[in-house]
Parts: C-alpha cells; sequence; structure tokens
C-alpha cells in the first residue's frame, strides 16, 4: 500500500472521513436529520444527513483503499468527480440546494482541495500494470 | 510479426492455447516526469474551468439578451468546459490537451482576463475577483506546463507519501484561490452552504 499513491490517499481520506462522520453524531444530537440549521464540528458545519454522507464517503474510500490499487483509482475519481460536478451544475441552478460549492468558508476550500486531489490522483497516478496490482 | 515486439493487442488478438506458448509482452514502466508539477496543472485546470463557468453562469444571470452579453458568456462557458476536459485529458493520457497551441490559448485567455479586470464592461462589471481567481489560475497552469516543458526528459522520483504531501498543498493552493472567485460570482450570493439547505434566498442567514 505504501507505494501507492492511489491507495495512500483513499485510505487517509476515507478514515478521516468516517472519523468526521462518526464524530458528527456526537455534536448533533438533538438536530432534525436534514435540518436547515447544523452544528459545527471543527469548521464542518454537518446535520445528521451529513454524517451520514460522511460515513458513506469514507467507507467507500476506506475500502477500496485496503482492497487494491485499481479499486482505489476508480473509487478515487467517482468521489472527486461526482462531487466537482455536483459543485458545476450547482452554478447554473442558483436556486437549488444543488448550489453548494460557491461559498468562502474554510469549509468549502478543503472540499474542494479533496475534491480536485481525488479526482487528480485517481485519473493521474498509478497506471502502470505494475502499479495497478500494487 | 517474428522479429517485432509483440503489443498488448497483438497478444489479446492470439488463440488461448498460442498465448500460453509466448511470453507475455513486456511491458516497460516509465516514471512520470515531475507528477507534482503535473497534478497541480490539472487541480488549477480544474479551478480555472470552475471559475469560467461561474463567469458564464453570472452573465447569463444578469439577464437582458444583448448580443454581446451572450456571446461573452458562451465564451466564457465553452472556455470553462474546455479547461475541465483538457485538465482530464491532461491527467489521464500525460499530455496537454491541444499540444504546443494550448500555451498560446491560455496566454490569449491571461490576457484576456486582465483586460476584463482592467476595462470593466456591462457584462463583465461586478466580477473583478472572479477575473482575478480566473487569471491567477490561468497563469498557474502556464507555469506548471512551462516547468514541465523546460524539465523535459528528467525523472523526478518521488516517494508516494511526499507526492500526496505535494499534492495536498497544490490542491488547497488552487482550492484557495478558486473559493473566494466562485463566492464572488453570482452563484456565490444563492450558494446553500453546508447544514443550510432550504435557506435559498440570498440575504438569508447564512449568505456574506
Amino acid at each position: 500500500m505504501r507505494n501507492s499513491p492511489n491507495r495512500l490517499v483513499a485510505t487517509i481520506f476515507g478514515a478521516v472521513y468516517l472519523l468526521v462522520g462518526l464524530l458528527g453524531f456526537a455534536v448533533t444530537s438533538g438536530i432534525g436529520f436534514a435540518a436547515t440549521e447544523g452544528a459545527n464540528l471543527i469548521i464542518f458545519e454537518v446535520n445528521p444527513l451529513h454524517n451520514v454522507i460522511h460515513l458513506a464517503i469514507g467507507a467507500a474510500l476506506l475500502f477500496a483503499g485496503l482492497r487494491g490499487t485499481a479499486s482505489a483509482r476508480t473509487v478515487n475519481a467517482t468521489v472527486g468527480g461526482v462531487y466537482l460536478l455536483v459543485g458545476i451544475v450547482g452554478l447554473f441552478l442558483l436556486n437549488s440546494p444543488l448550489n453548494i460549492i460557491a461559498l468562502n468558508g474554510a469549509d468549502n476550500v478543503l472540499h474542494l482541495a479533496s475534491a480536485v486531489l481525488l479526482l487528480g490522483v485517481g485519473l493521474s497516478l498509478d497506471k502502470s500494470p505494475a502499479a495497478a496490482r500494487a | 510479426m517474428a522479429g517485432q515486439r509483440m503489443t498488448a493487442h497483438d497478444a489479446a488478438a492470439l488463440p488461448l492455447s498460442a498465448r500460453a506458448d509466448r511470453p507475455a509482452p513486456r511491458q516497460e514502466v516509465v516514471p512520470q516526469r515531475h507528477p507534482s508539477v503535473r497534478l497541480v496543472a490539472g487541480f488549477a485546470g480544474f479551478g480555472a474551468g470552475s471559475v469560467n463557468l461561474a463567469i458564464s453562469s453570472s452573465i447569463f444571470s444578469a439577464g437582458s439578451g444583448e448580443p454581446e452579453r451572450v456571446l461573452a458568456g458562451a465564451l466564457a462557458g465553452l472556455w470553462g468546459a474546455a479547461l475541465l476536459a483538457g485538465a482530464v485529458v491532461f491527467l489521464a493520457k500525460d499530455r496537454p490537451a491541444g499540444g504546443r497551441w494550448m500555451r498560446f490559448v491560455l496566454a490569449a485567455a491571461a490576457v484576456a482576463h486582465l483586460a476584463a479586470i482592467a476595462f470593466p464592461t456591462p457584462a463583465t462589471s461586478g466580477l473583478g475577483l472572479t477575473q482575478l481567481s480566473a487569471l491567477l489560475l490561468t497563469l498557474m497552469i502556464l507555469a506548471s506546463l512551462g516547468w514541465l516543458r523546460r524539465a523535459a526528459g528528467e525523472r523526478a522520483a518521488m516517494r508516494p507519501g511526499r507526492l500526496l504531501l505535494a499534492a495536498f498543498a497544490g490542491a488547497l493552493l488552487v482550492a484557495g484561490i478558486t473559493t473566494p472567485g466562485l463566492a464572488a460570482s453570482t452563484a456565490g450570493q444563492y450558494a446553500v452552504p453546508h447544514g443550510g439547505h432550504g435557506n435559498l434566498a440570498p440575504g438569508g442567514h447564512h449568505q456574506r
């Protein structure tokens, strides 16, 4: 695993997303499932729906990172691509809940950074057959 | 095919029995040139594409179908989509989309962003910060591609851990330039924050 950037990034991001998802439930007790007013977890404003999304993304990334390089590449590129696509679609559906990317907050910077990192690493690295078996 | 190297395609076309008799084609593993710089160029492409699409969305949402406004919005939208597609091709195929002409097109785009900041028109007024963000990201792509061109032939091997740290720093830099640019666009005024879905009107609780 230590020789594959895709497996490393999937495992690390998966563990962090899982942790954020689990810790999120500790700060969102009493908050509606998709409440419009969430609770702050360090810099992430979360509600139970976001916790579930963080858990699902974290589980997918961690599973793929532990399974193998090909799985990690696919899941990294898919998660990063979907996140970026949702953000871009949101730019044109102004009055829509899909419009989530364009806010000048620290959490949005981190979300965009993780999206481009996952997509870039998934598309660009571990492409040789030898690396795919790592 | 005797005397020639067998390609993976040739091997796949052989019957199973013949494939078993022949040695598997040797796959040469070629390390990528400066993978961290390549990643930063791709990240900047994603960022610049997103910001150009935000410029397009802002121009179209300002209303009135004047021809110059429609043209400016369509150009920004097409250029944004081309940058996103180009970044995907660049990262996936290890070569810049558009070949050597790409740097001239990128330089022209940088000049256009600079002109939009210096001489705002009704179509581009109020988008100064978004244009500045697009300009910085375009220059970042140009600088990264220039670095890769000058370093052609060098193989800079990097340990995966260090490569990821460099890539994460690059991704944070690109996101740090892109996010304020997106936030300054019209989409940023309507954006729904994390935990704030349902509060859609501009000027709501979470709005800037």
